[in-house]
């Protein structure tokens, strides 16, 4: 069997749900090294449950998770709240891994967030503390990689670049990667495989497919199939203060 | 007159070696209450054991220890939130030990004694258990103290890199337990959680790492410690609420100096 072929876990008719309501529903998948997943989806579709039973943090209520052989698993969740009552710099944060100072320290440097090391944890901005989450997981040099909406307030640019350094990351780890996304553009690119969920698998395949699957239409409508484009045109006019529309003339500056 | 207040002062010290550093845990796990329902829950240990004519620490301390472990298990998962729940716990166990001790305790004992504590009363043999549990409770805290930070900062990331973190919870709930059965001699089931919280509180003013804030802590416990016990010597003051006092004046002080001296 080839490396790429390796199955890392597979989940075998999964159900999970909370009081009367299904989260999710026999859900059959399997994650391979060198494989990236990314796992659409609207809210409420189960996207994180499926993430927290592949990382064993949730039991399913029915069907098996069955992991492959020893491995070690790294996971950034959708959020961290942390206690502003203990003070905490993002180098001991990163320690607690226990993963060694070298990777950890190299792990920040590769999400691009080194100058963030001796700074607070309670002190950072929304995106400046995924970053140190996602360099938490990478420093343990993780087999299997779990991400849940993993970019939640990081600016676009940093978006771009991080999902390209996932894409690079799986090359240099030869790790299986699930992530959970809301930005299916910026995800295709880097996607081997895309999960359409929706309280059970809805579709899956290549990116392209996907994106033309009846299910994913219905459930994205034929715009989140196209790429967004900035809707540029030029105006010839201009309102004033009470709505009324004024020809522009040369003390105009907008646009 | 000063032999009178060594013993108890000693006692105390030792005591705050473990205490303290489990202030910042109550702290930064919003444990107050569990502190609270712990303590007062002591006051149906003392109950209990004066209608069976049983050890009063044994059965304060095993009862410590069912309740921390019950919340433990059934903490989470509920309608109602933890906060809530917790407070419901702690002030009901106090109205029902106080009321079990206006049954049983009638004129055996002081039921102030136990309310605001009485750390004059202590004798080598009580200095010898504090010792042993607390140096006990400072060990394993020494012991586990990274796996606990990770557990305390995020459960879900201490599991997924292999800690236990319902053990390791079940583990900080029981230190908390045993040491607060242990201290409430001292200060009185009402004031442990403050003797725990308050120190904990000044110290988070002033560091910038969690290790620094646990030794800071025992500084401020200490302070307030020996200040509130001289005070009480020279004003005759009932011990407990004293020192309790001391630690909040040193709070406002922390705090005040912080917002004079620009950072």
């Amino acid at each position: 069997m080839s490396q790429a072929a390796e199955t890392l876990i597979s989940l075998k008719q999964v159900c999970l749900s909370f009081a009367e309501q299904t989260v999710l529903d026999n859900i059959n998948l399997s994650i391979h090294r060198n494989e990236i997943i990314s796992i659409i989806g609207p809210n409420g579709a189960g996207k994180s449950s499926l993430i927290k039973i592949m990382a064993g943090l949730v039991p399913a209520s029915s069907g098996t998770r069955e992991q492959h052989g020893q491995f070690v698993l790294g996971y950034v969740p959708q959020k961290l709240s942390m206690d502003k009552s203990m003070p905490i710099k993002v180098s001991r944060f990163l320690s607690l891994s226990r993963a060694p100072k070298t990777s950890y320290h190299e792990a920040l440097t590769i999400v691009g967030a080194e100058q963030l090391w001796s700074r607070q944890m309670h002190d950072l901005s929304g995106g400046e503390f995924q970053r140190v989450l996602f360099a938490r997981a990478l420093a343990r040099k993780p087999d299997l990689l779990l991400l849940d909406e993993p970019l939640q307030g990081v600016d676009i640019t940093g978006q771009v670049e991080l999902y390209e350094l996932i894409g690079k990351i799986r090359g240099q780890l030869n790790c299986g990667i699930a992530m959970v996304s809301h930005d299916l553009h910026l995800v295709m690119a880097q996607t081997d495989r895309v999960l359409c969920l929706n309280g059970h698998i809805c579709c899956e395949g290549q990116p392209e497919s996907v994106s033309q699957h009846p299910e994913y239409l219905s459930l994205f409508g034929q715009h989140g199939s196209q790429n967004l484009a900035v809707y540029t045109h030029h105006h010839d006019h201009h309102h004033n203060l009470h709505g009324d529309v004024e020809r522009c003339n040369s003390s105009c500056h907008h646009d | 007159m000063i032999e009178l207040f060594l013993l108890p002062l000693l006692t105390g010290l030792v005591l705050l070696f473990s205490l303290a550093p489990l202030g910042c845990f109550v702290l930064w796990r919003r444990m107050a209450f569990f502190g609270d329902s712990i303590a007062h829950s002591m006051l149906i240990g003392v109950a209990l054991a004066l209608a069976f004519e049983l050890n009063i620490s044994l059965a304060t301390l095993l009862l410590a220890a069912f309740i921390a472990l019950l919340m433990a298990a059934f903490g989470r998962d509920g309608k109602l939130p933890r906060d809530t729940l917790l407070s419901i716990i702690s002030h009901s166990s106090l109205a029902v030990g106080l009321l079990a001790m206006s049954v049983f305790a009638d004129q055996r004992l002081n039921l102030m004694s136990f309310l605001v504590g009485d750390i004059l009363s202590v004798n080598s043999k009580d200095l010898l258990t504090v010792s042993i549990s607390s140096s006990l409770c400072l060990a394993l805290l020494i012991y586990y103290w990274r796996a606990l930070l990770g557990l305390v900062i995020s459960k879900e990331l201490s599991q997924v890199e292999g800690d236990n973190s319902a053990w390791l919870n079940a583990l900080l709930m029981l230190i908390t337990a045993l040491v607060i059965a242990i201290a409430v001699r001292m200060v009185g089931v009402l004031l442990i959680t403050a003797l725990m919280v308050i120190p904990a509180a000044s110290a988070r003013l002033l560091s910038r790492s969690p290790e620094a804030m646990a030794l800071l802590s025992v500084a401020f416990a200490t302070a307030a410690l020996c200040l509130g016990m001289a005070l009480s010597f020279v004003f005759n003051s009932a011990t407990g609420p004293t020192i309790v006092s001391v630690a909040a004046l040193l709070l406002l002080c922390t705090a005040a100096l912080g917002k004079i001296r620009p950072r």
